[in-house]
């Protein structure tokens, strides 16, 4: 594929679940492959097991009962942001190169993702909005500090996207040296896993009267990356897992540290 | 001063030679860019740096940064305040912001960084 028709398609790889450290360094590895190649790369996927990822500074302490009571996993993510309980969810994983415009400031990447989503609920009939900058510290339910509400879903930021007063979709980034690797939830429906305290309502919930999402999740995820896409002036192309042989193993070795003890009591 | 494309900076006291000492922060730029500033992680006296490598970590509201060290050498003070005085590297970041200070191992590696004048081109034209 030559340089500009690289720059033109923006590649979807589709995995099937897998477990919470597979899924992180999964996503380490996409960030790697972006910025070895210069092109922007997307991996959906979802988890084998419910599980919670906690943001990369947050305390062990505060996500370490709520996964055991539930009896899920457990696993930290490089990326910022607050815990996130997956179940009923599609994550994403997007990594940009550094040299690329929207890699340039955190809010760049994370509005045009998120852009595009409201986008699509909103041609679906659902109130769905970007958190607006003053909403997004002091008007929210809660600060977006590593010590505040544990769940993401909890927390405001500007450019999360709510339907009505609801967070639906929340992400956050790694900045490396050579490329931005942003990953975030969409709450397809709520998640009955850890409790009531720890439920919030989905897109299944929030649909207009219906109690169901209007499109089949994947078709609405399509539209969406679809849409993204097309705000860049490019097209999608759903390429399969990213997890086959060779990329397997290597995701594996890097695996290790997202399971190890020294990486999860980091704080 | 100088700039490393990654937007730290560093600030040699006297000459810049072997041992000289060195301070280094993050440039008002990349503190504006990342947004709301929450969590630091920073390396412990004695650690060694390398040009290049992460010597620590920043989260904001969205992401997580690592902190590029400009020069090698060793860490011979720390700013232990910073991580809750976050808003010091808004307010004073060429001054009371400083990150860490360190003993040049090659002043030679200074030579690879950016000017002031340099820094702010690359940042106005979007190249870094």
């Amino acid at each position: 594929m030559s340089i500009l028709e690289k720059a033109s398609v923006l590649t979807v790889w589709e995995d099937a679940s897998a477990c919470g450290d597979t899924n992180m360094a999964a996503d380490e590895l996409l960030a790697e492959e972006a910025a070895a190649c210069g092109a922007m790369l997307v991996r959906l996927y979802t988890w084998s097991r419910p599980t919670i990822s906690m943001g990369g500074f947050q305390k062990l302490a505060e996500a370490e009962p709520l996964a055991r009571e539930a009896e899920i996993d457990l696993v930290r993510r490089p990326s910022g942001g607050g815990a996130i309980l997956h179940g009923t969810d599609q994550t994403y994983a997007v990594a940009v190169a550094r040299e690329h415009p929207l890699a340039s400031t955190p809010q760049r990447l994370y509005d045009a993702v998120h852009t595009a989503l409201v986008d699509v609920l909103c041609a679906m009939g659902l109130d769905a909005a970007m958190v607006s900058a003053d909403l997004g510290r002091d008007g929210g339910s809660g600060e977006s500090a590593p010590d505040g509400p544990l769940l993401c879903f909890d927390r405001r930021a500007m450019g999360d996207v709510v339907v009505g007063p609801h967070k639906v979709l929340g992400s956050a980034q790694r900045r490396l040296s050579g490329s931005v690797l942003q990953h975030g939830s969409l709450l397809l429906r709520q998640c009955d896993q850890a409790g009531p305290a720890s439920t919030r309502p989905g897109l299944a919930e929030l649909g207009p009267g219906t109690g169901i999402v209007p499109l089949p999740a994947d078709a609405l995820v399509r539209r969406w990356l679809e849409a993204f896409a097309s705000s860049l002036g490019m097209t999608c192309e759903f390429a399969g897992p990213f997890l086959v042989d060779g990329m397997e193993e290597r995701v594996a070795e890097r695996a290790e540290r997202f399971r190890s003890a020294a990486w999860l009591r980091r704080r | 001063m100088k700039f490393a494309k990654s937007h730290e900076w560093i600030r040699v006291e006297g000459d810049a030679a072997p041992g000289a000492l060195a301070t280094v922060g993050v440039s008002a730029y990349a503190v504006e860019a990342l947004t709301d500033l929450v969590f630091m992680q920073l390396p412990a006296v004695g650690a060694q740096v390398t040009a290049g490598e992460p010597f620590g970590e920043i989260e904001s509201v969205k992401a997580v940064s690592d902190l590029y060290a400009p020069c090698s050498g060793e860490v011979v003070e720390v700013h232990t305040e910073l991580p809750d005085n976050l808003d010091l590297l808004g307010s004073d970041p060429y001054g009371k912001g400083w990150i860490i200070k360190i003993k040049l191992a090659d002043p030679s590696q200074l030579d690879a960084l950016m000017d002031q004048s340099a820094y702010d081109a690359s940042v106005s034209d979007g190249s870094h």
